[in-house]
């Protein structure tokens, strides 16, 4: 229940940082720390060198034509409480009060949750779902890549071993516009089996959907959007019967496992259940109608 | 790898090899063995200490992350003999069986408290998530939490 020993460099400069990355291969990037440090501890991962970026700035949240743009470092803890926050990213305050316990969302950050890709990460799904870009840094510079050809699949990302998440870049749904986010797990603050978030507009006469972007944790090796329900809401009048058929939509999209603990069969019960609530919840916001 | 830290007040310095964590160091290095080691892997809470005034487990900081910053310990509270007011909640309303979760307890509500995420019992309950106790039922923990946040409230604003 310890970590194995390994070199621990102070990065001084983004440069700095995946200069070390390039050249060592068995170095690794640690900010927050509250998925590695136990992935060390459980021997589940073994850097030979930690290049600590905690000291670089890169936190913050700036809105930049129409975009989010929030510093890696940004952490959990900032998204859920601040009240600035969660008036400009309702959806990721939502999110990150399901992230671990308070003393995990202390620490942990926002471009460490995108970077580790666990499959049931609440950021990631929470990324999806404003979609946008992040911007990677590495030796040959900066470069964008949007967000779902970022997150490749189960704990995998399109980074290279020498880059480094700066910032992501979200794009903020328009005006009349409601969000939501729901997660069930099998114990408070552990691992989701499954969850859902929804961005959904209205049209102008208030009670049809012009736009929903839905992702889904749960049904596959990552957090996806599931085009079915997104297509089957746009244009459509928000009625129960649409958040039935929304629900139905993840069960035929989910590519849910078995794992040793929970079966497939109960994850697509509770992502569909998770999408219907997070759908309906997102357009009564959207109308006003819910806190 | 030297580190500075404030402990409790008291500035120390330590050498301490990179691949240690916090918790490890307060307690195998400076005999801080207030943090309890549960888990190590930051499910329990039982190593919570307040670093830089903000509720961390310990075993998920690496000690070389935690230089130059302030630490305290639930051994920092009590002034002598007298127990900190929330302690004296905890232990009046038998929140305190083994004891092991307690320091967690005291510092993640002491947090809770101090940023104003502790204002009714639904609240402290969330504020507490991840701090496993295995005696109490966490009942009487709430009700302590509860009790002490209404002192500070009428201390605040009488």
């Amino acid at each position: 229940m310890f970590p194995r020993p390994f070199e621990f460099v102070r990065a001084g400069s983004v440069q700095e940082a995946t200069a070390i990355l390039a050249q060592d291969d068995g170095a690794k990037v640690i900010a927050g720390g509250q998925s590695l440090i136990p992935m060390l501890s459980l021997g589940l991962a073994a850097p030979t060198c930690l290049i600590d970026i905690t000291g670089l700035e890169l936190d913050g949240i700036e809105i930049v034509d129409g975009l989010a743009r929030v510093g890696a470092l940004t952490r959990h803890r900032e998204l859920e409480r601040s009240a600035h926050l969660r008036s400009v990213l309702p959806l990721a305050a939502e999110a990150a009060a399901f992230i671990g316990n308070p003393r995990v969302r202390n620490r942990g950050t926002f471009g460490g949750s995108l970077s580790h890709a666990d499959p049931t990460a609440e950021l990631c799904a929470v990324a999806l779902a404003h979609g946008g870009r992040v911007v990677l840094s590495g030796p040959r510079g900066e470069r964008t890549v949007g967000i779902e050809e970022f997150l490749v699949g189960y704990f995998e990302t399109a980074a290279e071993p020498d880059e480094l998440l700066v910032r992501a870049e979200l794009e903020l749904p328009p005006a009349g516009s409601g969000t939501a986010f729901i997660e069930v797990a099998e114990r408070d603050g552990d691992f989701a089996t499954a969850g859902a978030a929804a961005i959904v507009t209205l049209d102008a006469t208030g009670t049809r959907c012009e736009h929903a972007r839905v992702v889904v944790i749960g049904i596959h090796g990552l957090p996806v959007r599931v085009a079915e329900v997104e297509d089957l809401c746009a244009g459509e009048a928000v009625t129960e019967s649409l958040f039935d058929a929304a629900a139905a939509a993840v069960e035929r999209a989910a590519m849910a496992e078995d794992d040793p603990f929970i079966s497939a069969q109960h994850r697509v019960r509770c992502a569909r259940a998770c999408t219907k609530r997070a759908v309906s919840t997102a357009f009564a916001r959207a109308r006003g109608e819910h806190p | 790898m030297n580190i500075s830290l404030r402990l409790n007040g008291t500035p120390v310095d330590v050498d301490v090899p990179p691949h240690w964590t916090l918790l490890r160091t307060l307690r195998d290095r400076l005999g801080q063995t207030d943090v309890k080691h549960g888990c190590g892997e930051g499910v329990c809470g039982a190593c919570t200490v307040l670093l830089d005034g903000v509720a961390v487990n310990g075993c998920l900081v690496l000690a070389v992350q935690a230089d130059g910053g302030d630490i305290e310990t639930v051994a920092s509270l009590a002034d002598g003999d007298t127990l900190h007011p929330l302690q004296q909640e905890l232990v009046e309303r038998g929140a305190v069986q083994c004891g092991f979760c307690t320091p967690g307890m005291v510092l993640g509500a002491l947090e809770a408290t101090r940023i104003g995420a502790a204002a009714d019992r639904a609240e402290i309950r969330r504020s507490l998530a991840g701090n496993l106790c295995r005696c109490t039922g966490y009942t009487t923990i709430v009700d302590a939490v509860e009790a002490y946040q209404q002192r500070v409230a009428n201390e605040v604003s009488p």
